[in-house]
């Protein structure tokens, strides 16, 4: 059977050898195929030019819109983003929904210096569970208490440098109801 | 996984509502959105949140009247008051006037999901200790199963006779007559009592949920089973194991708990060892099982393997002279959960109780009791803080459909209040707009 595919969608980013990890590893969490698709531009209104933030819903939105098609697109971005009532997120996603978002901008060991080689594992492992972490907002899934889940709430790097990029045995079981259920 | 707490977020701003309901939402709590303070009270008439997020400043009546409203009304209401502005003096007057917190938007990530979580749990500490001191309290000889009726006597001696044995016991009774409550008094009464009382309950999850849960797994069972893990069945181990709902058992599920009970041992999910079971088997169910062997749904040897002995728990219908103390308890127990002072219930309103028919049976009769004390406004239940479905027992033939039980009520009471629309909205406990659409949808009019 063929399994369902997961598109990467770079906005904005040029950091190819991220983007390969993410997919490689979504394909090897998830039951899905993962590709990544054309460079994209960040939509037009996306900046809110008060905040000097990105606004995440209306990228979303924009993403959702675009891939009607898709079975999941997940945006990779490197800017700033916010939603109206909070300060900054890490990523978004639609709950459920086709479209989640991730960015890179806050999930670097400030200042990020590439050539530092456990700094940019550790980015990469961050970049890899909220990436995962957001997909599987769009399947329902919502926080979990498990701090060894992908899926336990994103609130500070230490736990986002605690949990694995895998989910726990029971958002395992509900992933594969809901997919079993669409 | 998170019990879901339920949160109601008062904004006058669409994308505030959106946002910080889907934020809340993730993290697995029950999300209400109300867009002013007005139709926020309006759904407090009839329905209690256990948190209450609410913006200063909105049009019309701002955030801090709103709370003097809600705290009048409920004294322990938690409300977290939240504006745009940080302003010292706001924030003084919200918690003088009785709000738990006060945040300024837009919110840290962590600190409003800790602030969440933190009030949620103090809830839940304050209400199970309250709850534990009722219970320790009203525990009679028969513990929370009341009733004095001929067919509860006989239900409550067959418990004494099979409480001192070992048997497998199946428990059938329709919806809400207390099965799982009857289950635990045989497990408190039993030889067992030191150990767990464990249940499980088929109709509630999924098969694969159940086989872990019921029998464990081993390390590297399925991916991601990093360790073993004991099932229900081992940690009922001592204890009395509770089937609920067998009926809806999967035929393979089926076929495991067979062997489980014929051989008393099992193997985790992934194992190779056969483990010893050492459980009393407590069985329930609200299907005719008799029924749904002969129709081929379920195992005609487990069948007989549970029906060991049946005690059937009659439905409240049939012992009505059971229903006034059984109103008396729950709203001892409820009161003390809601926080609320009504102490009795009117006479009028306990006939009225005594008439109904009851087809949720006892759960039925927790949850009308339940209601009235939170619509309810007097020091007493009366008849208008009953459900409306419950006011018209013995109204309106039963066999109309409820639509048009609905349309002949509400004709009724509005008449009794001579079309004034206003009071009979009141009365009706629903606003008047949704009284306009109900008469405009039967086509009501004065003649």
């Amino acid at each position: 059977m063929t399994r369902r595919m997961v598109e990467i969608v770079p906005l904005e980013i040029t950091d190819e050898d991220l983007l390969r990890r993410l997919a490689s590893e979504i394909t090897r969490v998830l039951p899905f195929e993962c590709r990544i698709a054309d460079f994209r531009r960040l939509p037009d209104g996306a900046l809110d030019t008060t905040r000097h933030q990105y606004h995440a819903t209306r990228i979303l939105e924009h993403l959702d819109a675009s891939g009607q098609s898709s079975f999941r697109q997940l945006g990779v971005t490197a800017v700033d983003l916010f939603t109206p009532i909070l300060r900054y997120v890490f990523g978004e996603a639609m709950l459920p929904g086709r479209a989640a978002l991730v960015s890179t901008y806050r999930l670097g060991i400030a200042p990020i210096r590439d050539d530092r080689p456990r700094d940019r594992s550790v980015f990469i492992s961050r970049v890899i569970k909220e990436g995962i972490h957001e997909l599987g907002h769009t399947f329902g899934l919502t926080h979990c208490d498990d701090p060894s889940c992908v899926m336990t709430a994103s609130l500070d790097m230490a736990r986002i440098d605690a949990k694995s990029t895998q989910l726990c045995y029971y958002c395992k079981i509900m992933l594969e109801d809901e997919l079993a259920r669409i | 996984m998170r019990k879901r707490a339920t949160i109601l977020v008062v904004d006058d701003e669409l994308s505030i509502r959106v946002s910080l309901g889907d934020l809340l939402r993730r993290d697995g709590y029950q999300v209400e959105v109300a867009e002013n303070a007005g139709s926020a009270l309006e759904m407090l008439k009839t329905r209690s949140f256990d948190l209450l997020i609410v913006d200063i400043k909105m049009p019309g009546m701002d955030g801090l009247e709103m709370l003097k409203q809600v705290v009048e009304d409920d004294p322990e209401a938690s409300v977290v008051m939240m504006t745009a502005y940080a302003s010292i003096g706001s924030a003084v007057q919200a918690i003088k006037l009785g709000a738990i917190d006060y945040v300024v938007k837009p919110f840290d990530p962590l600190e409003i999901g800790m602030l969440v979580e933190r009030i949620i749990k103090n809830q839940h500490l304050h209400r199970e200790h309250e709850l534990l001191k009722h219970q320790v309290k009203s525990c009679g000889s028969f513990g929370p199963m009341i009733g004095q009726s001929p067919a509860m006597l006989k239900v409550f001696e067959l418990v004494e006779d099979v409480s001192a044995t070992d048997s497998v016991v199946l428990i059938s009774g329709e919806s809400g007559t207390g099965k799982e409550v009857l289950a635990r008094m045989i497990h408190d009464r039993s030889s067992r009592a030191e150990g767990l009382f464990v249940g499980v309950n088929f109709g509630a999850f999924t098969e694969s949920l159940v086989e872990s849960e019921l029998f464990g797994h081993e390390r590297g069972a399925f991916t991601g089973a990093d360790s073993s893990k004991n099932g229900l069945l081992e940690i009922a181990s001592g204890g009395t194991l509770f089937l609920d709902e067998i009926g809806d058992a999967s035929p393979k599920m089926q076929i495991d708990l067979l062997r489980v009970l014929q051989e008393r041992k099992f193997r985790r999910v992934g194992g190779l060892k056969d483990v010893e079971a050492d459980f009393r088997a407590l069985a329930a169910t609200n299907r005719d099982l008799e029924q749904a062997v002969e129709e081929g749904s379920f195992r005609r040897d487990l069948y007989y393997r549970l029906n060991v002995v049946q005690i059937h728990i009659p439905p409240l219908r049939e012992r009505r002279e059971d229903v006034p103390a059984l109103a008396q308890h729950f709203l001892e127990m409820l009161r003390v959960r809601l926080n609320k002072r009504t102490g009795s219930i009117s006479p009028q309103a306990m006939q009225l109780l005594v008439n109904h028919d009851w087809p949720g049976n006892v759960r039925e009769l927790e949850n009308a009791i339940e209601r009235a004390l939170v619509v309810g406004k007097q020091k007493r239940i009366v008849l208008e803080d009953l459900p409306i479905a419950l006011q018209g027992s013995g109204e309106g033939p039963s066999d109309e459909s409820l639509d048009s039980w609905e349309k002949s009520y509400i004709a009724k009471k509005l008449e009794q209040y001579d079309w004034n629309v206003s009071r009979t909205a009141q009365i009706l406990k629903i606003d008047r707009g949704t009284l306009y659409a109900k008469i405009k949808k039967y086509g009501l009019s004065r003649e």
